[in-house]
């Protein structure tokens, strides 16, 4: 396995990244889950349990020891499950407090069986569901972390909250997984092809593209887009493929990352390609030098997730090359970021 | 990308209880699976015509939902990748050969501005049938 040196964040793979792969006929779970070992892409493993494991979350006793059997066999270690609290089960209304946290304990309890450390919820289960989480996350030894995501960064509102309540609790069994899409640095090339089977032209992808990157904040900037785009002919579908590039893709300083800590329980390595130029392997749209440092000098030591997610715009590229690269990439920058922030 | 997956090449057959009409395997446009009781809708157009919700019946694993049942249907799931049977009922039998089948699937994600759901047109061959 390629592990970083000890005292590093440690690599891995969401199974999410081969949302297309998984796809492909004859492919099954367990397959999967040995071609991320066999391609040396571990050693951390995250999937999405509504993605992965039919019939989850009830899986009875044969079903657990046949997902604990595949992942013990693969030789890779369980970093993460990622769950869902979804909210709009019933048509017309949302789930009340009592079911979230029921549908959300349920999974917590499934994750425990799996052998993972970790279940990731996103910013819909609210601080006091969580708070009432934290006994059975307790008692389980699975931390709950909340994914931060773009369009959120560390200014907006429910990420306060969750801040408030992370220092207030100060434990180690609920936190943050800060994901990098929050913190980007342009808008990912793929784009392009999503775009073009849309309909959308080039001009209209690059028009969003510049205006995604002048100064602001994004949001503020919709009317703008929306009038752009209009004089430019776009439909409401295509201007709705348009708003999404700003939704989708935040513009955090990934520097702010660090007042994330010490609350952060997993990071989610998002990232839309890897290519290699002239000096090596580059991210054009995520700042990894930076977010390397910042969970170096954290002092970070849980697992990053390569979560590659081009494959929401294009099939072009393959998933296992990408998360290949990105590891080789990460690998490189954390263990010279060590001997930096050692000295 | 998951739009282009929904309509499935394969399967694309005449119903076989003695109804008019046929089945078209269609998959989840999302990168999980969700309930049942969050599919608000699969709307069907065969050869240009829209086929009615209540002609069409909808099969994931061996059950079999009548549209008006899923909203309540909140312990069962289309998977992701599943290829679920949607089944319909036309008026005339489906002719041999060429038919041009588009699906519109919407869902009800809780944590997404926009609704969710996706759309896929294929040009589908009716299977030989078995006699």
């Amino acid at each position: 396995m390629t592990d970083t040196a000890p005292g590093l964040p440690r690599l891995g793979t969401t199974l999410f990244s081969l949302s297309l792969e998984q796809r492909k006929p004859g492919r099954d779970f367990a397959s999967l889950v040995a071609e991320v070992a066999a391609r040396d892409l571990g050693p951390g493993l995250e999937m999405v349990a509504f993605q992965s494991l039919r019939g989850w979350p009830r899986l009875d006793d044969a079903a657990v020891r046949e997902v604990r059997g595949v992942i013990e066999s693969s030789g890779l270690t369980p970093s993460c499950l990622a769950i869902n609290n979804d909210l709009g089960l019933y048509p017309g209304r949302l789930l009340t407090d009592d079911e979230s946290h029921e549908y959300v304990a349920v999974q917590v309890r499934g994750a425990a069986a799996l052998g993972f450390p970790v279940a990731r919820v996103g910013v819909e289960t609210s601080p006091a569901i969580l708070e009432r989480l934290l006994p059975l996350a307790e008692e389980l030894g699975v931390a709950v972390g909340v994914e931060i995501h773009a369009p959120l960064t560390i200014e907006a509102p429910p990420v306060a909250a969750l801040k408030e309540l992370f220092v207030r609790l100060d434990t180690p069994w609920l936190g943050f997984i800060p994901d990098m899409s929050s913190s980007m640095r342009a808008i990912p090339e793929a784009v392009y092809d999503a775009h073009r089977a849309a309909g959308i032209s080039p001009e209209l992808t690059a028009m969003t593209k510049q205006l995604w990157a002048e100064p602001g904040p994004t949001v503020a900037k919709f009317p703008e887009l929306e009038r752009r785009a209009a004089e430019a002919g776009a439909s409401p579908a295509q201007v709705g493929n348009l708003r999404m590039l700003f939704t989708m893709h935040g513009k955090m300083e990934p520097e702010r990352w660090a007042d994330f800590f010490p609350h952060v329980v997993h990071v989610h390595g998002k990232f839309y390609g890897i290519v290699d130029g002239p000096d090596g392997l580059t991210d054009p749209s995520i700042d990894w030098p930076t977010v390397a440092r910042v969970l170096v000098e954290q002092r970070y030591t849980g697992f990053i997730s390569s979560e590659y997610e081009a494959h929401a715009y294009s099939d072009r590229y393959d998933a296992f090359d990408q998360v290949r690269a990105q590891h080789d990439m990460l690998k490189g920058l954390l263990e010279a970021q060590a001997s930096v922030v050692a000295r | 990308m998951f739009d282009k997956y929904i309509v499935c090449e394969e399967g694309f057959r005449t119903l076989d209880d003695g109804r008019t009409g046929g089945v078209v395997e269609v998959r989840m446009p999302y990168y999980r699976g969700l309930a049942l009781s969050m599919v608000e809708a699969v709307d069907l157009v065969v050869d240009g015509r829209p086929v009615p919700a209540a002609r069409t019946t909808f099969t994931v694993h061996g059950n079999t939902y009548r549209f008006d049942q899923l909203p309540r249907t909140t312990d069962d799931r289309w998977e992701m990748g599943e290829r679920a049977q949607l089944a319909f009922e036309t008026d005339e039998p489906l002719a041999a050969g060429e038919h041009d089948v588009a699906v519109a699937v919407r869902l009800r994600i809780s944590y997404m501005p926009v609704p969710g759901g996706g759309r896929d047109a294929k040009r589908l061959t009716l299977a030989a049938q078995e006699i």
